[in-house]
């Protein structure tokens, strides 16, 4: 693989991390405001 | 009574209860020696070089021993209810952790002594004068490994899974000790007490008093209720 | 029902407060801020810095891999300072901090963990070695998995806390000790990876700051989130206990 690749994959796991995790945490966010445990679990 | 002697006479009982029924020390010791035994088989313990190997083996085998001899006797603490007698009675709670802490190191040192000399014939090794080095490594090492080990043995079995989470709590902690000891132990069974030997010394030295201290202070929390 | 100890803030089993107040607005700020200064950054790290004369193009993962590895020891840092508060005070608020910053930490550090190799791969040829800074930062991550198991094996609140905060404690002394053993172990071994900075070129340096800023702003957007989301979820674990 170019170094070029290795610079792409390195930027897009790390959005596909950071950005994971951050909308998990929105979504868990929403179900447990609605009470919904299930959800949040 | 002093805390000093409330921590001897804790210490004591473990380790007169454990002389009377050579629970632990019985399968912790056969354990430890198939764990020597199957590793000579596993790793390449001959050709230049087996010192270092050699010391892994040890090392490895030691950490078992202390996780398995403090993870049991905390266990059997808690499933006799003893610990909620020690934490009624009105020895501190640091002298409680001294006493535990010196029981451990008592059962894990015995089956260290017996393992030694099986492992070095087993190995074929011929450490000469650097016994006394690898002696001195065995009781600094382990005590590291145990003060950091009775702490969280203490947490441990208040969890779900009982003593069972205790070498995931240990062993990254370990890390350092681990490192220090494996060379250390590496130099004296080739023979020679370098003084790259006497820094790895000094660390573990410094790893067990800051640790100790550590230790002191938080296990008080640990043991609340 | 409380629980009473010695010297030190006694924990409460269940909370006296009636509900989790609703998301700050220093939140959203934070939030703001880190989507405003990320297209900044991929910018600068792609067009403003100059390529690197001796790493080429593959030097570029270090603008997202440094602020990561900064980040994810600041977060271990709010962990161990609120593991202290909290055996201090008693207060578990700071428990609620302290798991959060835990399981963020854990995001960036694993950020680290994966850019790391494929920074070294394409520019020292190997994916991992055992040098001490990557060796450390391993460690770290393995504390933080660890302190995160723990917390799954431990019903109790209060219970759970105190022991949290107890290897929030260990862990955090303990990751120095390990930095400077594996350097000790490794300097004896003279086949070594060394990366030299010998200080950065100033369009380099600049992006690197842009990078920290951002970073900032995203793990405190993620700590305030992940705070809350905890509280959340122990309420609603709560109302069903009772």
């Amino acid at each position: 693989m170019k170094d070029v690749g290795y610079v792409i994959a390195a930027y897009i796991g790390a959005a596909l991390l950071y950005g994971g995790y951050a909308l998990w945490l929105r979504i868990r966010e929403r179900a447990l405001e609605r009470g919904d445990r299930a959800g949040a679990r | 009574m002093s805390w000093a002697s409330s921590a001897v006479t804790i210490a004591g009982k473990d380790l007169r209860l454990e002389l009377r029924t050579r629970d632990v020390i019985a399968s912790v010791g056969l354990f430890v020696l198939l764990v020597v035994v199957t590793a000579s088989f596993a790793f390449p313990t001959s050709g230049p070089g087996r010192e270092g190997v050699a010391a892994g083996v040890l090392w490895m085998a030691f950490l078992f021993a202390a996780l398995l001899g403090m993870g049991r006797s905390m266990a059997i603490e808690k499933e006799d209810g003893c610990l909620e007698g020690l934490m009624l009675s009105p020895a501190a709670r640091e002298s409680v952790f001294l006493g535990k802490l010196l029981a451990n190191l008592g059962f894990t040192w015995a089956v260290e002594v017996v393992i030694l000399p099986v492992f070095v014939v087993l190995l074929q090794l011929a450490p000469g004068s650097g016994l006394a080095l690898l002696a001195l490594c065995a009781l600094l090492g382990t005590l590291g490994l145990v003060t950091v080990g009775t702490l969280f043995a203490a947490m441990a079995v208040h969890t779900r899974g009982r003593e069972a989470i205790l070498p995931l709590l240990v062993m990254p902690v370990s890390v350092p000790v681990m490192i220090a000891a494996v060379k250390t132990s590496e130099a004296a069974l080739t023979g020679t007490w370098s003084s790259a030997a006497t820094s790895w010394l000094l660390l573990m030295v410094g790893y067990d008093a800051l640790f100790l201290l550590v230790a002191l202070a938080t296990f008080p929390h640990v043991m609340e209720e | 029902m409380s629980i009473e100890t010695e010297a030190t803030g006694h924990i409460d089993e269940t909370r006296d407060d009636a509900a989790v107040a609703p998301p700050s607005g220093r939140r959203k700020l934070f939030g703001i801020l880190t989507l405003v200064l990320l297209p900044i950054l991929l910018v600068m790290a792609f067009l403003y810095a100059p390529e690197d004369l001796v790493q080429g193009p593959a030097q570029r993962i270090f603008y997202i891999h440094v602020p990561s590895a900064w980040i994810g020891f600041l977060a271990f840092f709010v962990v161990f300072v609120s593991s202290i508060a909290l055996l201090a005070t008693g207060d578990r608020k700071y428990d609620d901090v302290a798991a959060a910053s835990a399981e963020v930490g854990v995001i960036f550090t694993t950020a680290v963990l994966i850019t790391g190799p494929l920074w070294g791969r394409p520019v020292w040829g190997v994916f991992w070695t055992w040098d001490p800074r990557l060796t450390s930062y391993l460690m770290l991550w393995l504390i933080y998995l660890s302190y995160i198991v723990l917390r799954g094996y431990v019903p109790e609140p209060a219970r759970r806390a105190r022991f949290s905060a107890v290897l929030g404690i260990v862990g955090f002394f303990d990751v120095p000790i390990v930095y400077l053993s594996v350097r000790w172990w490794r300097s004896e071994h003279p086949l070594q990876l060394v990366f030299q900075r010998a200080g950065l070129p100033g369009q380099m340096l600049v992006t690197l700051l842009v990078g920290v800023a951002t970073f900032t702003f995203m793990y405190l957007y993620l700590l305030s989130l992940r705070t809350r989301t905890g509280r959340l979820r122990e309420r609603s674990d709560e109302e069903v206990t009772q």
